[in-house]
């Protein structure tokens, strides 16, 4: 799917959702990222931002801004050590998660993503992703919530993907609810 | 609420499928060492190396599977034994050939460039890094790799300079495909 015409799609369905949400947050969150069934790549860190808006009760759409450096993969060839650069891995994307409320609470999510996986010497491949997880978020005082993430994200690249693990911990500050 | 709960998996399974089954595939390094060391003592004495992925693992396990390439890189130690600066250019040859003199290896229709050119100045010696590498492969030359990984996986590389006279040598060369499987 065209890059540009994703986030567009994303940002047009989110102005009216945003215009009539019954609360609208600010988030940022940092963690692990593992390549999954990638020789090429090793574990990294992860980092982001996200603007959770909480349409309808139960209901949470997550536009986000995510970035990936993965871990370099160093090999030996013949007797000699090579290291590969791991590359990078930039999405902007909206999650949908089902936020059951209260304090405490565990919640499902899915989402898609526009991401462009960068290597040192290759071609940039921008490609559509999906992904889904599970996330656990605590409220540490009013307007405050902390929250555990695990995730798998995996960029089509044609017939196969590149899939990452991704573990964070975000805090994130509500701008606005209603009650 | 309860047709929440089933609605988000849903849209996630949904998603997941709908595109084929791209999310069982992995990518898998597969490296080939080459003849050492390869030796070009001039344009009229080039030497042959004969790749058989064949000969590893991970691409006989993933070879009905491939889709794609994920990486290439060509590794190894060039030293120019020349008495000028040297620009290593990479060809392959789909079959298995014997090429011994740059003239034979011009006069084969099916050559393609593939890597290069790599610059070396007179004495010079170089173990190539593999990001390095990777960024002298051109698209032409990773087309006809990946047809070749594709296929057989049975090629020959020819390393030569991109202009007479040259002599150059490559020590520990190892041919690196990663191979992008899926079922």
């Amino acid at each position: 799917m065209n890059r540009r015409f994703m986030i567009a799609l994303i940002a047009l369905a989110l102005v009216p959702a945003a215009a009539s949400a019954r609360g609208v947050g600010l988030g940022v969150f940092g963690g692990a990222s593992i390549p999954i069934l990638q020789d090429n790549a090793t574990q990294g860190t992860q980092f982001g931002a996200r603007v959770p808006v909480n349409i309808v009760p139960l209901l949470t759409v997550e536009p986000f801004y995510a970035k990936s450096k993965l871990g370099d993969k160093t090999d030996t060839f013949a007797g000699l050590s090579y290291t590969r650069d791991g590359g990078e891995v930039t999405s902007f994307g909206a999650n949908v998660m089902l936020n059951l409320g209260g304090p405490v609470s565990f919640y499902p999510f899915a989402g898609l993503t526009s991401s462009k996986l960068e290597v040192t010497g290759s071609e940039d491949v921008k490609k559509t992703g999906y992904d889904f997880g599970l996330g656990f978020g605590i409220a540490i005082v009013p307007k405050l919530r902390l929250d555990v993430r695990g995730e798998l994200n995996a960029v089509v690249t044609d017939q196969t993907s590149r899939k990452y693990g991704n573990i964070t911990g975000g805090v994130s500050y509500a701008l606005f609810s209603m009650p | 609420m309860k047709n929440l709960r089933l609605i988000l998996p849903s849209l996630a399974l949904a998603a997941l499928t709908s595109t084929g089954c791209w999310l069982v595939s992995g990518q898998f390094i597969v490296p080939v060492e080459l003849t050492s060391p390869l030796t070009v003592a001039s344009a009229t004495t080039i030497a042959a190396a004969q790749v058989d992925l064949n000969t590893n693992g991970d691409y006989k396990d993933h070879k009905a599977d491939l889709k794609g390439l994920a990486d290439l890189a060509l590794l190894g130690i060039f030293t120019n034994t020349g008495a000028g600066a040297l620009d290593v250019i990479v060809y392959m040859t789909p079959a298995t050939t014997t090429y011994t003199t740059a003239a034979q290896l011009t006069a084969d229709g099916t050559k393609i460039k593939v890597w290069g050119p790599f610059t070396l100045g007179v004495g010079a010696s170089k173990e190539i890094g593999w990001d390095e590498s990777a960024a002298l492969f051109g698209a032409a030359g990773k087309a006809a790799v990946l047809s070749e990984v594709k296929g057989d996986g049975i090629f020959t590389l020819y390393a030569v300079g991109a202009s007479a006279p040259y002599a150059f040598k490559l020590e520990k060369g190892v041919a690196v495909v990663v191979i992008d499987a899926g079922k």
